[in-house]
């Protein structure tokens, strides 16, 4: 097996993770006490895009089951900034997690006031989302245009203060290196990627797409192949720049083999909906595959 | 709650296109309380997400019954895993009917998959210490009904509404059935009775202004497509009365009918 010489943990943009493990967005419940694990087990925990007021998401159904994936068009439902000031992110904190919030917003303005309010807060790093595919405004629309996202990326990094911005990418566009280079140079401390896959599945009954949303974020271990081909052709173009890389990691396997392909760190997201403690498995799994190249 | 790997010790069906799977899980058993679920995980993976499946019985110290209906890929498979195999499942999920008012007449009010619950509920309630209770069914079944035996051995009187039975059957839906069939909650004064429900969200809202005209408090479980079935993934939430959506696998999937917006 070819190995690469990586230690267990691992610095993301000054922040330290005890492994290279976190959660992706939007796949981790934030509870009181833990049913499943402590959060501090995990490198870092990614909690849900949160934007600056509640927002209600898409009408129903928002998922549906694929071969070997899912399509999900949740559409970013959350209970708004202040809410996670005041629940989810001490609830994390007092437990030692490290934790990265992923935001989402309308508009620049948005991204923004989200930015802004977490600046002054204990979380530790920022994820951008500027990939979701299934809000009308925002989301994916600021991920497709380099010059669009790297705009925002600049605006957001000025009022993220001290916090490091980390932009995640969608695998939504016709060369993802020229996006990832345009963010970095706007400014951004390191890349998340990739987010979901654009899909549609039909009923074969009525004949009309199964989510309300018509389409959806196609994830899981069907997409898995795309977050390896990306991260590779990201890394090539950006030797220095951390790399958090996701889609369809299962297994610690699956988790190496981003690794492999230049990623610093890994992400798991189905997994997690699929079996509650796949991001502990998958850490102990990696912990396995990197002592054995020690 | 658990997530393990469970026996099947049956999987039969029990009427067209429906199913009942009986698991050793003795950790779910043992905890269970009715109007909570249990996922169940397929096997293989090419099916990633769970069936979230209403618990329909708990013999305790042991098995846990779930019924099911073929409606996909997902369910045909699992309606041909044979007893002796195992299955991954986590539960028990949800809340339960949990309800906190004293009631000496309980009224089940289900439709379709919904009797499953239900069903599970007319048997707790029905063990000693709730033996004064007189327990009331009112179940609708657009095709083939099921489960009445273990409905008919809980309850006090059980009426079938059905519209693939003979000339004889009551055709028409469960709330019809609750207008020309229901005993006592017609009469004034229905004071002392609670209400459960759970089956298709058109039923479940004809069943709250039912019982509402009526001054019957009433419980339901909501059906959901769900993503994960543990408070994750936000995949089914709904609007209630309280500030904030809920999520029907964590905060629900029991509700004071009241709290949501039909």
């Amino acid at each position: 097996m070819v190995s690469k010489r990586l230690p267990i943990d691992v610095d993301i943009c000054g922040v330290h993770w005890k492994n290279r493990v976190t959660t992706a967005s939007g796949t981790f419940a934030v509870q009181k006490r833990s049913r499943f694990y402590d959060p501090s087990q995990l490198g870092c925990i990614t909690t849900k895009g949160v934007s600056p007021e509640p927002w209600p998401g898409n009408a129903q159904p928002r998922v549906a089951e694929t071969y070997g994936g899912m399509l999900n068009a949740i559409g970013l439902e959350n209970p708004g900034v202040d809410s996670y000031l005041e629940g989810d992110l001490p609830q994390l904190k007092r437990r030692g997690a490290v934790v990265m919030a992923n935001i989402v917003g309308h508009a620049a303005e948005e991204y923004c006031a989200v930015a802004e309010k977490l600046a002054g807060s204990a979380v530790d790093l920022l994820e951008l989302n500027i990939s979701c595919p299934n809000v009308k405004e925002g989301g994916i629309a600021f991920g497709t245009d380099a010059k669009t996202a790297a705009a925002l990326t600049a605006r957001v990094k000025r009022a993220a203060g001290e916090k490091p911005v980390i932009v995640k990418l969608s695998p939504n566009v016709t060369d993802i290196t020229e996006i990832a280079d345009a963010v970095v140079d706007a400014g951004a401390d390191g890349l998340s990627l990739i987010n979901t896959l654009i899909g549609m599945r039909i009923d074969l009954k009525t004949g009309e797409p199964i989510l309300a949303n018509k389409t959806g974020g196609l994830s899981g271990p069907a997409i898995h192949p795309v977050a390896v081909r990306m991260v590779y052709e990201v890394r090539r173009k950006l030797p220095r720049v951390p790399i958090i890389g996701m889609g369809g990691v299962m297994t610690g396997a699956d988790a190496y083999e981003l690794l492999l392909a230049g990623a610093d760190a890994i992400a798991v997201g189905t997994a997690a909906l699929a079996d509650p403690l796949a991001p502990v498995r998958v850490a102990a799994e990696l912990e396995a595959y990197l002592s054995k190249n020690e | 709650m658990n997530r393990g790997s469970y026996l099947i010790l049956n999987n039969e069906r029990l009427a067209d296109g429906v199913f009942e799977i009986v698991l050793e899980a003795p950790e779910i058993a043992a905890r269970a309380v009715p109007g909570q679920f249990v996922n169940l995980y397929l096997p293989g993976g090419a099916m990633l997400l769970p069936r979230p499946l209403g618990i329909a019985d708990v013999s305790p110290p042991r098995t846990v019954t779930l019924v099911y209906a073929v409606v996909g890929a997902g369910t045909e498979r699992l309606s041909q895993l044979p007893a002796g195999r195992r299955i991954c499942a986590m539960g028990p999920l949800g809340n339960g009917f949990l309800a906190k008012i004293r009631f000496t007449r309980l009224l089940l009010i289900g439709g379709g998959m919904g009797a499953a619950p239900l069903r599970f509920a007319a048997r707790r309630f029905r063990e000693p210490v709730h033996s004064e209770l007189y327990i009331e069914a009112f179940l609708g079944f657009a095709a083939e009904p099921w489960g009445l035996a273990s409905f008919g051995a809980a309850c006090d009187h059980v009426h079938v509404a059905s519209d693939t039975q003979g000339a004889a059957a009551f055709h028409g839906t469960v709330v019809d059935l609750l207008e020309k069939r229901g005993r006592f909650c017609s009469s004034p004064g229905a004071g002392g009775t609670l209400a459960l429900a759970c089956g298709p969200m058109p039923m479940l809202k004809a069943a709250a202004a039912w019982c509402e005209a009526r001054g019957i408090p009433l419980r339901v479980s909501l059906e959901a497509r769900m993503g994960c079935g543990y408070g994750a993934c936000a995949s089914c939430t709904c609007e209630t009365t309280a500030a904030q959506r809920k999520k029907i696998c964590t905060d629900g999937p029991c509700f004071d009918a009241e709290e949501i917006l039909w």
